[in-house]
């Protein structure tokens, strides 16, 4: 890269703070169902810029734990909605990144998400249904195994059966992110900092492309697969 | 939809809006409040149920409503009600989706319910028509995906959902009029995956079920992929049906027919990145299986054809040049051994491997003897050591590759060799692709192999 178009984090920071502030916002409660992820995403985002604690820790996992649907034993999206595997993976990721598991009752965890949830859950073609009425899409597959191993249970899973893939995540796995252009990626998706984190964009944190989650963490629990980022550039 | 640009609002506008959306900000909570204290409270009566018609009208994607919605009717609505009249509440909730999904084609949340509704059609009119009500709802279903798919005909959620209605049809639909009807697609615009793949699909059944010639049916395909290649070269959605149809290249005639057809087209557009990536793809799989009757001095030239257009590639594709370089420099060297044949055995290894997400049937292609003068220094020793590749069960694209085996040049060491057969011999083809690990149970027959570790990326020993 010859030149580094600039990424303004103390402007990217601020955003991903306002995005919980805008509460009164039409939009703001329409999205409910995807609050949980949206908290996963913004988190990463500010670990990828080190700046984990722009969004309140505290706050952050009692949000969290307020999204637990006891009675399915997983998480779902918002406070009184319906546990799902998407909510459920992103609540795991918080409370992994935020050192906050043991706020888990972590037997009950593993064997009501893990046992009765999500492995019951698993098809016979192999792929997954997000929830009890059974909707099935690649997607859940990738948060089966990422859930699944982020909490040491992916000996679990029916390996013979399972496939399935994301694009960047595959690259990542299979050694080949020098195949994308990563000048004109970078260039293309300048506000995207997890690929651009892999992209080699100076000033930010590896992200682990296998668990959508900050490299030194993953690295941290003994996860870290054999994915390789580019090397970080220097800013001009 | 495609091509739908978004409106960008000034500023009054945005605080018209903002006003605007005050009112019903207010009214969304309130009612939002209603129907989740309600779920809590388990209140399943008729009052319970209008409400939630009312929110998700408001927002069909708060997932929630649609579960508390089917556990009303499931749990206490037709329970207490005839097969006719469970019939006539599945005719509305399927008429709220269709409301709905004229406003939002892409949600998720509602398709998922229309296929509910459609998994609870009671048996009836009569005893004698068990399947007089399913029919008719089939019937109807297949008329309204079709009018979605008019409407947008990539929406992949319509194109899923009339797979799944064509299945569970209890009066199949025949399969030519399926024929029909994706040709109509693809005829109005070639640029559809989905509507290839329908083809695809519908094709491998009647051809399995003999309901259609192959030889000459395939044939037929072959036209209208070439029609639609010349129509317009550089769309993605016509070369992987091309790579379909061929399939693991065991019709040598064709697949020789083929590229040099693929070859007329490069002379006339001769910037054509699918034109050449396919050049060089289906020439290596002339050479993988074929190779034993090409002369080594055809297989020779034929990969060294292929590194010319690699070579193009890299310029006329910049943005994938590190691939192209790739492909050039590794040459084909795939994966887990599965089988192998008789002497000179080293030299003639079948090496299995499952390759999951290139949309291809098959790929098998050549290792050349790194001793020519090409640049694949650190390629294969053995002449003809062939990689073989496979899909899914499904035949369908949907993951990573299980794992890649580059075999260096430590093989030309003559006492490696018996050890590499050997090697081969007691690899099962189970590693398995998972995520992003890899369970190979049989490493520790790879690792003696001598393969170049630096280039086994993620394959642990466990």
């Amino acid at each position: 890269m010859t030149s580094v178009a600039a990424l303004d984090i103390p402007l990217h920071v601020k955003y991903i703070q306002s995005l919980g502030e805008n509460k009164d916002d039409l939009v703001y409660h329409m999205t409910a169902h995807l609050r949980m992820n949206a908290v996963y995403w913004g988190l990463t985002a500010l670990c990828v810029m080190n700046h984990q604690d722009a969004l309140d820790r505290e706050d952050m996992i009692s949000y969290v734990m307020s999204c637990w649907d006891d009675e399915a034993g997983a998480f779902g999206a918002h406070p009184d909605h319906d546990a799902h595997l998407l909510s459920t993976l992103s609540a795991i990721q918080i409370l992994m990144m935020q050192d906050a598991l043991d706020r888990l009752d972590i037997p009950r965890v593993v064997k009501c998400l893990l046992l009765a949830d999500i492995l019951s859950l698993q098809q016979p073609s192999g792929v997954f249904a997000g929830d009890a009425f059974g909707e099935i899409d690649a997607r859940f597959l990738y948060c089966a195994v990422n859930a699944l191993s982020l909490l040491g249970h992916l000996h679990e899973l029916d390996v013979e059966k399972t496939v399935g893939f994301w694009v960047l995540s595959a690259m990542a796995i299979l050694n080949k992110i020098p195949w994308i252009n990563a000048d004109k990626l970078t260039e293309f998706i300048l506000s995207a900092q997890a690929r651009l984190s892999l992209l080699g964009y100076p000033g930010l944190e590896d992200l682990d492309p296998v668990y959508c989650m900050p490299a030194r963490l993953i690295e941290s629990k003994g996860l870290r697969k054999g994915w390789k980022a580019l090397p970080r550039k220097v800013l001009v | 939809m495609h091509g739908v640009k978004r409106v960008k609002y000034t500023r009054e506008a945005l605080a018209a809006k903002k006003e605007r959306e005050q009112a019903k900000l207010k009214e969304y909570q309130g009612l939002t409040a209603e129907v989740l204290a309600r779920k809590q409270a388990r209140d399943t009566t008729q009052e319970a149920f209008d409400l939630t018609t009312k929110l998700l009208h408001i927002n069909p994607e708060f997932y929630t409503i649609w579960n508390y919605r089917r556990n009303i009717l499931s749990d206490a609505i037709f329970p207490q009600r005839t097969p006719a009249q469970i019939n006539d509440l599945l005719a509305d909730d399927l008429s709220l989706t269709t409301v709905l999904l004229k406003q939002h084609p892409k949600v998720y949340w509602i398709w998922n319910h229309r296929y509910w509704c459609l998994r609870q059609v009671p048996e009836g009119p009569t005893e004698a028509d068990p399947n007089g009500w399913r029919q008719a709802y089939w019937n109807k279903e297949l008329f309204v995906v079709e009018k979605m798919l008019d409407a947008d005909p990539r929406n992949f959620h319509a194109w899923n959902y009339r797979r799944y209605v064509l299945e569970e049809m209890p009066i199949k639909r025949s399969e030519q009029s399926e024929l029909v009807y994706t040709k109509r697609k693809i005829e109005a615009n070639f640029s559809n995956f989905s509507a290839w793949h329908q083809r695809s699909k519908v094709l491998s059944s009647m051809w399995a079920t003999g309901k259609l010639d192959k030889t000459k049916s395939m044939e037929e395909e072959f036209d209208l992929v070439k029609n639609a290649m010349y129509t317009d070269p550089n769309d993605q959605s016509v070369w992987i049906y091309h790579r379909w149809l061929i399939g693991s290249g065991d019709n040598k005639d064709i697949l020789e027919r083929e590229i040099e057809s693929i070859q007329e087209l490069l002379d006339e557009q001769p910037d054509s990145k699918w034109c050449m990536e396919s050049l060089v793809f289906y020439k290596r799989t002339l050479v993988g299986r074929h190779g034993s009757v090409l002369s080594d001095e055809a297989s020779c030239r034929l990969e060294g054809e292929c590194l010319e257009l690699l070579s193009k590639l890299e310029k006329v594709d910049p943005d994938r040049r590190q691939r192209y370089i790739d492909l050039s420099h590794a040459g084909p060297h795939y994966l887990i051994a599965q089988d192998r044949r008789s002497p000179p055995m080293w030299e003639e290894v079948t090496i299995t491997a499952n390759i999951f997400n290139t949309g291809l049937d098959t790929y098998s292609t050549t290792l050349i003897p790194s001793s020519q003068s090409y640049k694949t220094p650190l390629v294969i020793p053995a002449r003809n050591l062939v990689a073989k590749v496979m899909l899914d069960d499904q035949g369908q694209g949907a993951g990573g590759v299980v794992a890649v085996i580059r075999v260096v040049q430590h093989l030309h060491s003559p006492a490696l060799q018996p050890q590499l057969v050997q090697d081969l011999q007691v690899l099962e083809p189970q590693a398995a692709f998972l995520g992003a690990s890899v369970v190979c149970k049989t490493w520790y027959a790879v690792s003696a192999c001598q393969y170049d570790a630096k280039e086994w990326w993620h394959i642990r020993s466990t």
